[in-house]
């Protein structure tokens, strides 16, 4: 489990970096940067609880190079989603290996709680100023868990203009990724009634992205990024499964998911940041995303830090966010529908996401930074997807259930 | 979403006026970096990759996850 870690913000870093910005640990002649966090997350009763902690260090080298390292350990455990649909009556399902089984009460979500997985992710990066004005970033990361591995990496190169207020930067990355589901990986739209029991998968990830940061005054400065992401292989999810019902909505099977061999996404981005009242920073976002499965998100993004009081800080933040569902999203399928692609994942399917969080930070307590964010995330479900024939019966019921998800986060970081 | 893209950007270069080097004291200011705490930046990302059907934009677009 593993989103890589923000190389933006090695591209962020180096265009600030020639923009002009002396960073604070070649003033000081400190050159190491140790930055630490801990991630406590969960979903309630019931649903997934996690604890992610995350350790990075960078050296600052004498020729305004930097070379960075990072580690993070993943640990999930409770219940997930596992694709079908909610019914009037009892459902019971075989567990992924095939060994177990759970039943789902009656009008509930069905949630598979044999989920619990450990991962290990680790990155290395290395930055290089050449000429005067360009920059080039290598980067590689690897991260294991017990049935998915993923090796990665790429580089960003960037260069600056008119008087280093304009940055462009230029990133590829590559990964590939290795899929050993317990059980075996299943064929799709085959039905359930075991274990998978197919052979292991792979998967490719190529992304990229181009990037420009324009100061836009002595307070002021803004970022606008076009990526584009294409995955090809094995992209189903080998533990959901979507359920054929019959004309009154109860399950009469439940088959394996089966998503396309290949996803395209493009996604724009534009990031404003100003500093306010002599004392404060402002700061918005804005990203448009699309792709080929006919999954179209817009998400805003804004926190406004309040330095109160010297070394003190207060930040809100607020994050709205809004996809619409594949276009192969069902609640269900009709018995005898014929589908090519169906997957009931409710995160392919149409929600809206609400963020709301509150930061406190000390930027100088010794020689230490420190602070803690308490956060609330809240998915509320739009019904789509809904099959033909059962679809009236099906709509009864809670097929789109809300999420609720609490994050309190640990930072802490200091200079040696 | 090319010519948005385009009109943007050429609004930026269009609408600002050049920052001396002696003029970045306040852009300089750890605050103030496009990405302010990136172990943050990068649980957030984790979480949301996990949870919805979006990633990439500020970054690149992530994967190597079971994500379940």
């Amino acid at each position: 489990m593993q989103l890589k870690d923000p190389k933006g913000g090695a591209i962020a870093a180096a265009a600030l970096t020639l923009l002009g910005g002396a960073t604070p640990s070649q003033a000081e002649e400190k050159r190491w940067l140790f930055d630490t966090a801990m991630l406590f997350y969960t979903e309630g009763a019931d649903r997934v609880y996690a604890f992610e902690p995350k350790l990075a260090a960078t050296l600052d080298l004498r020729n305004g190079g930097a070379v960075n390292a990072g580690f993070t350990v993943d640990v999930l455990t409770g219940a997930s989603p596992n694709g079908a649909a909610p019914s009037n009556q009892p459902q019971t399902f075989t567990t992924p290996s095939g060994n177990s089984s759970f039943t789902a009460a009656p009008g509930e979500l069905p949630l598979d709680p044999s989920f619990k997985d450990t991962r290990f992710a680790g990155e290395l990066g290395y930055t290089m100023p050449f000429g005067d004005a360009n920059k080039l970033n290598v980067h590689g990361n690897a991260s294991t868990e017990y049935d998915y591995r993923s090796l990665g990496g790429g580089a960003t190169i960037s260069r600056d203009f008119n008087l280093h207020d304009t940055t462009v930067s230029l990133g590829v990355n590559a990964s590939r990724d290795s899929i050993n589901p317990v059980g075996g990986a299943p064929t799709p739209l085959a039905e359930k009634t075991g274990a998978g029991g197919g052979p292991d998968q792979s998967k490719t990830v190529l992304d990229g992205l181009f990037g420009v940061t324009q100061v836009l005054s002595t307070t002021s400065l803004m970022q606008v990024n076009y990526s584009l992401s294409r995955s090809t292989g094995y992209l189903n999810d080998p533990y959901k499964v979507v359920s054929v019902v019959d004309a009154d909505g109860d399950p009469v099977r439940y088959l394996f998911e089966s998503r396309p061999d290949s996803r395209l996404k493009h996604a724009a981005f534009v990031q404003y940041k100003k500093f306010v009242i002599d004392r404060d920073v402002l700061e918005v976002s804005y990203r448009f995303m699309t792709d080929d499965w006919g999954i179209d998100s817009h998400t805003g993004d804004a926190t406004y830090r309040f330095n109160f009081a010297g070394t003190h800080y207060l930040e809100p933040h607020l994050r709205w966010y809004r996809q619409s569902a594949a276009d192969f999203y069902r609640v269900a399928l009709d018995d005898g529908e014929p589908v090519t692609y169906a997957s009931g994942d409710p995160r392919l399917g149409a929600f809206d996401g609400v963020t709301v969080g509150l930061k406190y930070g000390q930027t100088s307590w010794g020689n230490l930074q420190w602070s803690t964010r308490l956060e609330y995330y809240k998915q509320i479900g739009r019904v789509d997807g809904l099959p033909p024939v059962a679809g009236a019966a099906l709509d009864k019921l809670d097929v789109a259930p809300d999420l609720n998800v609490i994050m309190l986060t640990l930072g802490a970081r200091f200079r040696y | 979403m090319a010519k948005i893209l385009c009109s943007v950007l050429l609004l930026l270069l269009a609408g600002c006026a050049t920052v001396q080097p002696w003029q970045r004291e306040t852009l300089a200011r750890p605050d103030m970096e496009l990405v302010s705490d990136p172990l943050q930046a990068s649980l957030d990302d984790h979480v949301y990759f996990s949870k919805e059907a979006s990633s990439g934009g500020r970054s690149f677009g992530g994967g190597g996850c079971g994500c379940n």
